[in-house]
């Protein structure tokens, strides 16, 4: 394994992250899809600390608290959702469309 | 005695965040109580803490000077940051008061606050990456618990919605918890792609701070492209400029009144530290590639600016003319960024410059938003057409309202004159003479992004004001009444406004108050 196809795997996992976030309106898919994201930036962190530069340390300490702070993050996120989809019984965990989908009424309407 | 000089060397960026986190601690042991005692005590301890912190800053550095460790770092400019992220959460904190004294979280919110500004200064002085990316992570944490908090305190129905309350109430509160969620995914979003790119920051250079990437930057500048193309779209995200504004605009609009001073004054400062930190590290880099810099920057600020001031110009809602002009307001900070990577000004006054931008969010615009929120508290409505009934009723609201639009548009004598005066500068000098070490092309590029922001902000100021003084008056707005509490504060800008105004007006023709010339102090 070499460093050009570490850098390709998760530049791929990188992209295919970005644009499911971008492109999904379910809030399952897109936490998944942002967890794709946060996998490409882990092998980057591994691959490039065991190749590179032996065992860092310091690679593996931010992969650690990134790992707590992101977690804890979207696990707030999801705790938040669950607790409100059973008190106010939406029907769905769909948001009506993605996440930075542009709609000329959104931007210069009243509502 | 003994004891105080023994504690001098550890009065540091530590010694401010220890007293924010005492609170905290203290704070913790009532969490759950519902008493107004203590929930008067917990007001007035926390005040206190501010206070103390803000003290401690300012004494810590004079007695011991910079810092640096491992992890942190804080010279001049970080005690600045902190000396305003300690008054804007002052500030944010009575707001907070005002608006849920009577709520039985108010302690666990306080609690909360004080946590969230203890994260901010950590970030604020933050020197190594990992601590810089858990500071954020933990401040952005604490903003969702403040900002779902608030909103579940309190159920805000709008007038103009014209359901019953029980169908009204259920629909905004899911209206306004599916957009909390997608306001805090897009954020996530963003910081993923902050934890992304430094990922690949430590792969091509092996950099763990950002002194090591300011000294090693021009070594590594081939190919560092790619990580800071990755950095701009998680600060572009981040800040939701056009056309990524809809998470944003949308949390804005549905969150109870109150909740949204925490994403105007309090979310946007990370990314304006964040800018801050990369400029000198751009800077750096700049000569070989300043052409596709300054068409890039220049592009993100026509683009940001055409946005928010065309949604300002055409929308009615009160919440988004608020959300718009704040974006506004910190399109400015990229502007600083331009002006400066192309040595228009130095690196002093490109500070001075964000700090400008900062008084005018915290002292300008504050009065503008608090009006129009106490407007649609009293009143129900959300149209900045139905101002004028409130205005007929309440002049000393009115005037309060006339001085903070004129301050924003950059009159002079008003305190948002710093603000416009450097850009009307750059402008004037190179309508006159010429455009120093500039190539034509790059150099009327800028000069036509400060003119295109300029005017637009003016023109989104002027409609403002003139919606707001020739709308329709109902005989429902005239009833609605300002608290005592209201008034007083804002009174208390009003002068403000134009007593910092004039300080620096008399301070450009050198007339010094209290010995102090207000036009070069680097605050305001």
């Amino acid at each position: 394994m070499n460093i050009t196809f570490i850098f390709f795997s998760s530049s791929l996992l990188f992209l295919i992250g970005v644009f499911a976030s971008l492109l999904f309106k379910n809030i399952s898919r897109i936490i998944i899809s942002l967890q794709f994201i946060f996998t490409a930036a882990i092998i980057n962190f591994l691959g490039f600390s065991q190749i590179l530069y032996g065992t860092s340390i310091w690679a593996v300490t931010f992969i650690l608290i990134a790992v707590i702070t992101i977690f804890l993050f979207q696990y707030m996120i999801i705790f938040y959702l669950k607790s409100n989809f059973y008190q106010y019984k939406t029907d769905k965990l769909d948001f009506s469309s993605s996440l930075y989908y542009f709609r000329i009424n959104d931007w210069l309407g009243d509502e | 005695m003994g004891f105080i000089k023994n504690m001098a060397p550890f009065i540091n960026p530590f010694g401010t965040i220890t007293i924010l986190l005492f609170a905290v601690l203290v704070l913790m042991f009532f969490v759950n109580s519902r008493k107004n005692g203590l929930k008067i005590f917990s007001f007035i301890f926390t005040i206190l803490a501010f206070i103390g912190a803000f003290i401690t800053n300012i004494i810590g550095f004079l007695r011991n000077g910079a810092f640096s460790d491992n992890l942190f770092t804080s010279d001049l400019a970080q005690i600045i940051e902190i000396s305003y992220i300690l008054i804007i959460s002052f500030i944010i904190f009575i707001i907070i008061f005002v608006f849920n004294k009577n709520s039985e979280s108010f302690i666990k919110l306080n609690l909360i606050f004080l946590f969230s500004s203890a994260a901010l200064i950590f970030f604020s002085i933050s020197r190594n990456f990992i601590a810089f990316f858990a500071s954020l992570v933990f401040f952005l944490i604490s903003l969702f618990a403040l900002i779902t908090l608030m909103s579940e305190t309190e159920v805000f129905v709008l007038r103009s919605q014209g359901n019953n309350r029980k169908t009204s109430e259920a629909d905004y509160h899911s209206r306004a918890y599916m957009s909390i969620s997608k306001f805090f995914l897009a954020v996530l979003f963003s910081v993923l792609f902050i934890f992304f790119g430094t990922s690949l920051l430590y792969g091509v250079s092996d950099f763990k701070n950002f002194i090591q990437l300011f000294e090693g930057v021009s070594t590594f500048k081939d190919n560092l492209g790619f990580v800071f193309a990755i950095f701009g779209i998680a600060i572009y995200l981040y800040f939701g400029f056009f056309p990524f504004h809809s998470p944003y605009t949308k949390i804005t609009s549905r969150i109870s009144p109150d909740a949204s001073y925490l994403i105007w004054l309090y979310y946007f400062l990370p990314g304006v530290i964040f800018v801050t930190r990369l400029s000198s590290i751009i800077y750096t880099v700049n000569s070989d590639f300043k052409t596709v810099l300054v068409i890039l920057m220049t592009s993100i600020i026509i683009i940001s600016t055409a946005g928010s001031s065309l949604a300002i110009l055409k929308t009615n809602n009160l919440r988004k003319i608020t959300a718009n002009l704040v974006l506004l307001i910190f399109t400015g900070n990229i502007l600083n960024l331009l002006l400066y990577i192309v040595d228009y000004v130095n690196e002093d006054t490109y500070r001075m410059l964000n700090y400008s931008g900062l008084s005018l969010l915290i002292i300008s615009f504050l009065p503008v938003s608090m009006i129009f929120t106490l407007v649609e508290k009293s009143s129900g409505f959300n149209d900045i057409r139905n101002l004028k009934g409130i205005f007929i009723k309440n002049k000393a609201v009115l005037a309060g309202f006339v001085i903070s639009c004129i301050s924003l548009t950059g009159i002079p004598a008003f305190e948002g004159f710093s603000h416009k005066n450097h850009y009307a500068g750059f402008v004037w000098k190179a309508f006159h003479e010429g455009l120093d070490n500039l190539a034509p092309i790059p150099g009327w590029l800028i000069i036509s992004a400060a003119v295109i922001y300029m005017a637009f902000f003016a023109a989104c100021i002027l409609r403002i004001l003139i919606s707001g003084l020739s709308g329709k008056a109902d005989t429902n707005d005239e009833k609605a009444v300002f608290s005592r509490p209201s008034m007083v504060f804002i009174y208390f800008f009003m002068l403000l406004i134009i007593v910092l105004g004039i300080a620096y007006l008399l301070g450009l023709f050198n007339i010094n108050i209290f010995g102090l010339n207000f036009s070069e102090i680097k605050v305001f």
